[in-house]
């Protein structure tokens, strides 16, 4: 029997989410998460000249809210990790020019949200920093672009293909009392079950997602009912139903406490694509969607896994198959402060 | 004897294959081809016209009228238009000729911000490269085979 390897934190005291904000583009808007949106552009430029400097007015937008919502100074960041899905994350690279933060770039394709998240809420946790803004983004334009062809190119698309989403999410993790608190962190490992379909991620992404999962309730000792809501990133139509189909062989029912982002930030029907995917995805349904929800304590305890296909377009024509990758951090509701 | 992550791993399989939809083949088809064939009516008003306009022979007045066609699907590419179109109308619109223009208008579209040297120019037949060259290719395989034939016979 090989030797377990630690993948879950759960943290003695409490990390706390000081605020977090969210900007999207117009598509967004329409959609069920439109209403919990802090800012959001009219077209897909966000008012610059190229794809790319519209990802980083997102991701700048959303990072100057956050610390306005937080009511809090440049200076009282200690760390700023942060990630999208360009190449050598130059949008996060670009953006972190513009303060004076220590800087991490961050990549675990659209899990980058809450890897940035578990990376300063270790780094909070352990006293090494007082407060992290964590940001991520993405965008529609840049990464179709980037992944796959250009975006007014025409071309039947199959219908497991995802939309990525246009949009960033920033989030202030500190050690101060708010209501939302981050209880543990599951960190995934790269999974690959031989998925070779650049354009059907959601399915590749199911078992990074289950693993990771499975992982996070046998490293706490927890059981499923222990959960309000379970929430995927960006699985998908396709992906969520083999994500479930998997924990059921496994005899975890969660049907009725699962939610998944891909599916949410279009409308669960969205037409011309399976959902919506991109590290915005799982981002602004859970700063903005669920985290709403848990402030109306709606929900109490919360367990985020955001999901990354870890392609390349490079890697995938070489027909190599897709790593993927899924990262977890349970939020709780704290009950006891008075309003944060 | 199979390990239980293999089993899992046929399931999951199984469900991948079940869950495909596949895509509406026969009305895809036929939208294709009548919206093609009703592009094709209108190259050949155009090409009557042009005889008429430009006193074009019958052979003269084919490339007036493949221009114009490039020419509408580039701009109709860029002004964003062409992507809906192709949406509601299906392949009768992409296998024309519009199709490459629309690839190659699109390419050139998105890397304008690199300059005209290396983004448009260089980015241009990014997608178009590979029917150019299996185009190039081909019709002189083709050509030499009929001259090969030709010979033969003769």
């Amino acid at each position: 029997m090989m030797k377990k390897i630690r993948q879950t934190w759960v943290l003695e005291n409490p990390v706390y989410v000081e605020a977090a904000a969210i900007v999207a583009g117009p598509q967004e808007r329409e959609g069920p998460v439109g209403s919990y949106l802090d800012h959001s552009f009219k077209n897909l430029y966000c008012g610059e000249t190229t794809w790319e400097k519209a990802e980083r007015a997102l991701m700048k937008e959303a990072v100057d809210r956050s610390l306005k919502k937080a009511g809090r100074q440049t200076e009282d960041i200690d760390m700023f990790a942060a990630g999208d899905l360009l190449n050598q994350t130059v949008t996060s690279n670009y953006t972190a020019r513009d303060y004076p933060w220590p800087y991490m770039g961050l990549y675990s394709a659209c899990a980058t949200s809450m890897q940035s998240v578990a990376l300063l809420t270790l780094l909070v946790h352990s006293g090494i920093i007082k407060r992290g803004l964590s940001a991520v983004s993405s965008h529609y334009g840049a990464a179709e672009r980037q992944f796959r062809n250009p975006v007014e190119h025409v071309r039947q698309k199959p219908s497991t293909a995802m939309k990525t989403v246009t949009g960033a999410g920033a989030v202030i993790l500190s050690d101060s009392p708010a209501e939302i608190a981050v209880g543990s962190v599951t960190i995934g490992k790269a999974v690959d079950w031989d998925m070779k379909d650049p354009l059907d991620m959601g399915q590749a992404m199911a078992p990074a997602a289950y693993e990771t999962f499975r992982r996070h309730l046998e490293d706490t000792g927890r059981s499923e009912k222990d959960y309000d809501l379970i929430l995927t990133g960006d699985l998908s139509m396709f992906g969520s139903r083999q994500f479930l189909e998997l924990c059921e062989e496994d005899g975890l029912f969660i049907t009725d406490k699962y939610l998944d982002g891909g599916n949410t930030i279009f409308g669960y029907h969205p037409s011309g694509c399976a959902g919506g995917s991109g590290a915005a995805c799982s981002a602004l349904v859970t700063y903005g969607y669920v985290f709403h929800k848990m402030r109306s304590a709606h929900w109490k305890k919360v367990l985020c896994i955001a999901t990354g296909a870890l392609f390349n377009p490079l890697t995938v024509r070489q027909k190599e198959t897709i790593p993927c990758i899924a990262h977890a951090v349970e939020f709780i509701r704290v009950e006891e402060t008075a309003g944060g | 004897m199979k390990s239980e992550e293999q089993i899992r791993k046929e399931r999951f399989e199984e469900r991948r294959k079940r869950m495909i939809i596949k895509p509406p083949r026969i009305k895809n088809a036929v939208t294709a081809f009548v919206t093609g064939g009703l592009l094709a009516v209108a190259a050949q008003l155009l090409f009557n016209r042009y005889i008429v306009w430009f006193n074009l022979t019958e052979r003269e007045a084919v490339n007036p009228v493949v221009a114009t066609f490039i020419l509408g699907a580039c701009i109709l590419t860029g002004a964003g238009v062409f992507s809906r179109i192709s949406e509601k109308w299906g392949a009768g619109v992409i296998v024309p000729i519009t199709g490459f223009a629309n690839s190659v208008t699109s390419s050139a579209m998105e890397a304008r911000a690199e300059g005209v040297v290396y983004g448009i120019a260089g980015n241009m037949f990014r997608i178009a490269g590979v029917v150019l060259v299996f185009g190039v290719a081909s019709a002189y395989l083709v050509s030499f085979i009929r001259v090969l034939i030709e010979t033969l016979i003769n």
